[in-house]
């Protein structure tokens, strides 16, 4: 798998206050790449950099754009996020909670934003951004839902909505922040194995963000382990041991094996 | 009857209906966008922006004798406009860029441009009554070229909204995500914040601070009671504050009320009906759902 996205020697931070310091670490073209951090440890604002909407203090997150992907470099490149926004386009999807739901909109006009960003300034959608957004509804499950009140579904539904306003925007990297705080074990487990198999079907990078180490041992290929400051980036056979653990965490913990997946147990 | 055919013959009627109308369409059309936001008070510390705006322009000419009594300065309302459209760019930024969040600048700018205001017109000898007269206003008085300038920002901001109505919506329901898909939220934002800013200046002339407000928050909140669908939305919006509007002013004209409070008091009757028949609509779904859908009682 080729390198997508470099995060070059980057500090981040608001204003003065570093929040991380000298962040080295890829994520490659196609792979499940989990961000595994408790709250307040900095996996939002790495996000948030990623996203093209924190500039670094210092350092560039570079993104590697095919040939013709990008106006900016007609023939393909590294390019820096955050002084060219949008020259790769990200399906976000957002930690719903941040979402207001006074908003008069239905499941379909939630997912049909995710066409905006490929929409000319006077265009309006057309019949090949209803049939993305009729195919991601249905990719998430939700053909049936479409007309529904998007502030009227329940909390897995509205979080399968967001992953279909990602899809039809037709990005190449899925970025998800927390998609399963706030659901049940069997909520938690759905949304888990259709990013992983949305994965597979579209051939997207996925990048998951969240603070519940177990969710991602068994579906990421890498993770980016963050705790006080320390950060651990590697292959999740890699990552995922007791010694690995131990050390970013400071508590000693086990790791087992229950039907072939990993387990951290405290 | 008699009395509003009466009305409808008198010019200086015809005129009001006609230019209160446009300020009852675009304040309640843009009002959506403010109640969505949560952002309500933007209308009333824009108002006071504008009132402040006038002030310092009275004093400002007051000071170099140059405006005769009873008349608004030629500054007054470039002034009024530069600020008002000043704040509205500062009230478009962000929150999350900033220490305090939106609404405290909002605040901030509401007590400190009344204050000031209060303080400009106490040192601006017969400031008083014209600072009053743009506070609540007197619809009556529109002129044509009031009319003509309210019809150019009509189609100015209808046109720029029409344009781009899916990037402001897009910027104001989740901008992380409009940032993310290559969409500038930051510049978007300023621009709805800007057409915002444009339309209380200029409106506010025509037909007081009071009366602005009330546009720019009652039709919205009636149509959010009432709506469905996104664009239904909106459209109930306009067609309440232009229901608002005629009614207030008819009403106005026969009863030989003051014609903003009545527009005001016209408007938040219509809210108080749609939140009659929002509460009605849901007992009634509710009631349908349930003798549907029967609760099972195990024993």
């Amino acid at each position: 798998m080729n390198d997508l996205i470099r995060f070059d020697k980057v500090t981040l931070g608001y204003r003065r206050q570093v929040v991380l310091r000298d962040l080295r670490f890829t994520i490659r073209a196609g792979e499940f790449f989990g961000i595994v951090g408790s709250n307040g440890s900095g996996k939002t604002t790495i996000l948030r950099a990623l996203l093209g909407i924190l500039r670094p203090l210092r350092g560039a997150v570079l993104a590697r754009v095919e040939p013709g992907e990008n106006d900016t470099l007609p023939e393909g490149g590294w390019v820096d996020l955050s002084a060219t926004p949008g020259a790769l386009r990200f399906g976000y999807v957002p930690q719903r909670g941040f979402l207001d739901e006074i908003y008069p909109l239905t499941a379909r006009d939630v997912v049909m934003m995710g066409r905006y960003g490929a929409l000319g300034w006077l265009e309006r959608p057309g019949a090949r951004d209803h049939y993305q957004v009729e195919q991601a509804l249905t990719q998430v499950g939700l053909a049936d839902r479409a007309d529904c009140r998007y502030a009227d579904l329940s909390g897995g539904q509205k979080q399968r909505v967001l992953i279909a306003r990602a899809l039809a925007s037709e990005s190449r990297v899925l970025v998800l922040d927390e998609p399963t705080d706030g659901m049940d074990i069997e909520g938690q487990r759905g949304i888990v194995e259709l990013i992983g198999q949305l994965r597979v079907e579209r051939r997207v990078t996925v990048v998951y963000v969240t603070h519940r180490l177990n969710e991602l041992g068994n579906a990421a290929q890498r993770l980016l382990l963050l705790h006080e400051g320390t950060v651990r980036v590697g292959p999740v056979e890699e990552v995922f041991t007791p010694a690995v653990l131990e050390e970013v965490y400071g508590v000693a913990v086990r790791v087992e094996q229950f039907d072939g997946k990993r387990v951290v147990l405290t | 009857m008699n009395k509003l055919l009466e009305m409808l013959q008198q010019d200086f009627m015809l005129r009001t209906l006609v230019g209160t109308g446009m300020v009852a369409l675009l304040c309640s059309y843009l009002g959506v966008f403010i109640v969505l936001r949560r952002a309500v008070f933007v209308g009333a510390a824009l108002s006071q922006v504008s009132s402040f705006g006038v002030a310092l322009a009275l004093w400002l000419c007051g000071s170099m004798g140059g405006t005769a009594h009873g008349e608004l300065p030629w500054l007054a309302h470039p002034m009024a406009l530069v600020l008002t459209v000043g704040a509205a760019l500062v009230f478009a930024a962000q929150p999350r860029e900033r220490r305090l969040p939106r609404e405290t600048i909002i605040g901030v700018a509401y007590a400190a441009a009344g204050a000031l205001t209060i303080l400009v017109v106490a040192v601006s000898a017969g400031a008083e009554a014209q600072v009053v007269n743009l506070l609540f206003g007197n619809v009556l008085t529109i002129s044509d070229s009031g009319i003509v300038g309210l019809g150019v920002l009509l189609l100015l901001v209808g046109g720029t909204h029409a344009a781009f109505f899916k990037e402001f919506l897009f910027v104001s329901f989740d901008p992380d995500m409009a940032q993310a898909l290559g969409l500038r939220a930051r510049w978007w934002n300023a621009l709805l914040f800007l057409t915002i800013g444009l339309t209380v200046a200029f409106t506010i002339r025509a037909a007081g601070a009071l009366v602005v407000f009330s546009f720019l928050v009652l039709p919205a909140a009636t149509a959010l009671l009432v709506g469905g669908g996104l664009r239904s939305v909106w459209v109930l919006a306009g067609l309440a504050g232009l229901v608002g509007c005629v009614v207030g002013i008819s009403v106005s004209y026969v009863a030989d009320f003051p014609t903003g409070p009545t527009m005001v008091a016209s408007n938040t009757v219509l809210l108080a009906l749609a939140a009659l028949a929002n509460t009605v609509w849901r007992r009634l779904a509710s009631r349908t759902a349930s003798a549907l859908h029967p609760k099972k009682v195990q024993l």
